[in-house]
């Protein structure tokens, strides 16, 4: 058989891996790997009469990936393409009609090339695809599976937020560098005698934000699920400064956070998804606390640096048993599927259930709204990553 | 207070918290004492100095603590400074930051709390006072020398920006911070194709962002010294992009770089006691500006971006390994003179060499990249002939 494989959305540490432990455990069992470089766009950008385009597949096999693991990132790239949403300006020029250029050009209405993504997949005799994403590369999955393509999908991100499955690859080494990171700050900020406030990726997921702060025993954790009271945060972030021999206090908050009656601080211009960037609300806590408290603060977006890098053990463990759940569903000529964690056991469940639904922190059950802190008790039962 | 028999040193920490400023302070102390000197630290820079209360009786522990052994080996590995630190100035005091005890006798809008300081560190009884700071703490250690105060000064800065001194502490750990976070964040550029674009603390000297470009961190770099174009800029890293096998190029950014025609960018209006304001927010606009000029020099196609500030990043955490032994040598070179009597001065490192120099040359020049010697202004990057001979730090040194 063979088998393409392509990465799409934000890069994270575990991606390598999951490539590599695909491709290992694919050449043994005497199947063809193709990596599939860009994400989805190199299917919408190759073009078979181009060979200039031909790079964007490529043949992997055990000498290649060797040592890819060790790396962070993705060795074949990655986009935000969404071949069934192509905007006017991103078509490629030879999928361009020859006759209109200056019709086309104005029509500013979405394109959808997923027949020329079917046909470059037949073409290069893919017999099924394993994309691996987060819920929006995924969906694009989810829509060539329901054109009839074999696709087994692997779950990444860093925010943790795809629906249906515990764990998403990444999420790890975004946990510990952030740990790491806010640890260090702590030099910096108690030198000072100030009020650190750490910005952390984590889109509408305020998990990152929830799980750094309690493993790294930050003061206070303002997630995106609960809108916050600044004139609350200062009250408790000085009482935690005044209890600090140490005489400063910590905050993290998540990058989608607002505060009550606001809104999401987003910039910039939707991508193929129509999703916006988010960022900017710690700088905006920062200034709020400063007028509130009195007290100089340090603002610190952690930003890519949570990403970037070699991936933690779990990340490598996670990647590498993704793969194999994904080839023996390939090996057993299931599809439609994604694997996944749930309940703290590897499985795997249709990949529909994806856009079914939005994972968020489970506030009743982890948070104290009153307090802005992780509330975690009882874990008996609980997954490794509490829900 | 006294109760040595040789004497009382006081050190204090002023500015940045920059990591080596606790090696520094236990260098000092196990060396003094073991000579029989007694060692006090004061807090929060010259804060505590202001603040002290001349009465046995009065709560002082937020103003000076007596150092020992004990102590100074607990913290002796971290980061930070342990005594902590603060921007006060005190010939220089805002009416509201006037210690309570002496509102009724200062009561200015602004204040020289000077004599203040003075009687302070009489009260103390301490003979010899080690501030450790850049070059705005420095300076007020030279005012306190000209009173009559005997001063010895250690300097620190991340920017490496204290004239009569090829170094600083605390400016090697920014540059492995600097190279270590760039490196990583390669997987991150390369995964997406872009420019990977990071800003460096440095204020107003270029030192943070070209030393990790010369290392290798860097295809570019984009300096306070010399206004840059960005069209030019755009091209290069375009081209560097191009030969990438990985496709991504990387331009470091000191706060303080301006584009040309433009000015340095601040995050607000504030001041302080030393009448400088924040700096910040260059590396996003010009972030934004490669993004939107990337299609005239990328055969019409956009080039995005991943845009980091490193901020306080780059000093925070444990120091590194130059940072770790020059303190140490900072320490007993400040001990030597001490011992020998000889105050008013500033330990250095001068041409490759320890060494010191009358503490007043910190005041005299502004120390930042010579330009026409070190820096490129075609390629954007540093500019390097022959090491032979060089001093370790290459162009922070004022050997010709």
């Amino acid at each position: 058989m063979k088998i393409g494989i392509l990465t799409g959305g934000g890069d994270v540490p575990g991606l390598n891996p999951c490539i590599k432990a695909v491709v290992n455990r694919a050449n043994d069992e005497g199947h063809e790997v193709i990596g599939i470089r860009r994400g989805w766009g190199g299917l919408l950008w190759y073009n078979e009469n181009d060979p200039e385009t031909h790079h964007l597949m490529m043949p992997l096999d055990k000498q290649r990936v060797r040592t890819v693991d060790r790396t962070g990132g993705t060795f074949l790239h990655t986009s935000r393409t969404n071949p069934g949403k192509v905007r006017a300006h991103e078509v490629p020029e030879f999928l361009k009609d020859p006759d209109h250029p200056e019709a086309e050009a104005a029509d500013m209405r979405l394109r959808d090339f997923t027949p020329h993504v079917i046909h470059n997949l037949e073409l290069l005799g893919i017999d099924v695809l394993i994309p691996i994403g987060g819920d929006d590369t995924l969906s694009y999955g989810e829509r060539l599976h329901s054109e009839g393509v074999p696709v087994v999908a692997i779950p990444k991100t860093m925010d943790n937020d795809v629906y249906g499955t515990d764990y998403c690859i990444g999420f790890s080494t975004a946990v510990t560098r952030s740990v790491q990171i806010l640890n260090q700050l702590r030099t910096s900020t108690g030198s000072h005698e100030r009020i650190a406030v750490i910005e952390l990726f984590g889109r509408n997921s305020g998990e990152t934000s929830l799980i750094s702060s309690y493993l790294a025993g930050v003061d206070r954790s303002i997630i995106s699920e609960v809108p916050f009271d600044p004139e609350r945060l200062a009250d408790l972030v000085m009482k935690d400064k005044q209890a600090n021999p140490s005489n400063y206090a910590m905050v993290t908050i998540s990058e989608g956070a607002h505060m009550i009656g606001e809104k999401v601080v987003e910039y910039g211009e939707a991508d193929a998804y129509g999703h916006r960037k988010l960022g900017g609300i710690g700088e905006i806590t920062g200034q709020a606390l400063k007028r509130l408290t009195g007290q100089n603060i340090i603002t610190q977006r952690v930003a890519y640096l949570m990403r970037s890098g070699a991936p933690d053990a779990l990340d490598l463990m996670v990647g590498s048993n993704y793969a194999h759940l994904a080839m023996d569903l390939i090996n057993s000529k299931v599809s439609g599927r994604m694997v996944a964690l749930r309940d703290g056991t590897y499985t795997h469940i249709p990949m529909s259930t994806v856009a079914n639904g939005v994972k968020r922190v489970d506030v009743d059950e982890l948070y104290d709204r009153d307090q802005y802190q992780p509330k975690i008790r009882t874990v008996v039962g609980k997954p490794m990553f509490l829900y | 207070m006294s109760n040595s028999n040789v004497g009382v040193i006081a050190i204090l920490t002023g500015g940045g918290d920059v990591p080596g400023l606790n090696p520094a302070i236990r260098a000092i102390t196990i060396r003094a004492l073991r000579e029989g000197f007694k060692v006090i630290g004061l807090r929060r820079g010259w804060g505590g100095a202001i603040e002290i209360i001349r009465d046995k009786e009065a709560d002082n522990s937020m103003n000076f603590v007596t150092l020992t052994e004990e102590i100074v080996n607990k913290a002796g590995r971290t980061g930070g400074t342990f005594l902590h630190s603060s921007r006060t100035r005190p010939s220089h005091v805002a009416k509201a930051d006037v210690p309570f005890h002496l509102q009724d006798e200062y009561n200015d809008e602004y204040n020289d709390l000077t004599p203040e300081v003075i009687k302070n560190l009489e009260w103390l009884g301490v003979d010899f006072l080690i501030p450790i700071g850049g070059d705005d703490t420095l300076s007020y250690g030279v005012r306190l020398y000209k009173e009559g105060v005997k001063v010895v000064a250690i300097p620190k800065t991340m920017d490496n920006d204290v004239p009569g001194t090829d170094y600083c502490i605390g400016f090697s750990t920014c540059v492995t911070r600097t190279i270590e976070m760039t490196n990583r964040l390669r997987t991150s550029a390369g995964s997406h194709e872009r420019f990977l674009i990071l800003e460096v603390f440095g204020r107003y000297a270029g030192f943070t962002a070209m030393l990790p470009t010369m290392a290798g961190a860097a295809n570019r770099c984009v300096i306070p010294e010399y206004k840059f174009d960005i069209d030019q800029l755009t091209r290069l890293l375009v081209e560097d992009r191009a030969i990438n096998p990985s496709r991504y190029s990387v331009v470091l950014v000191s706060e303080g770089a301006m584009f040309q025609g433009g000015e340095m960018v601040f995050q607000d209006e504030e001041r302080d006691a030393y009448g400088h304001m924040k700096l910040g927010g260059i590396g996003d606009l010009l972030s934004a500006k490669l993004k939107e000029l990337s299609p005239k020099y990328n055969n019409g196609r956009r080039i995005n971006t991943i845009y980091q500030k490193l901020s306080y990043l780059v000093r925070s955490g444990d120091p590194d390994a130059i940072d770790s032994i020059v303190p140490m040598a900072f320490g007993n070179l400040a001990l030597d003179l001490i011992l020998r009597g000889n105050h008013g001065r500033l330990v250095v490192l001068k041409n490759g060499r320890y060494d010191n120099m009358p503490v007043d040359v910190v005041t005299s020049t502004s120390k930042v990249v010579d330009v026409a010697k070190h820096y490129n202004t075609e390629r954007l990057r540093p500019l390097y002939k022959s090491f032979e001979m060089k001093p370790l730090f290459l162009m922070t040194s004022e050997l010709e």
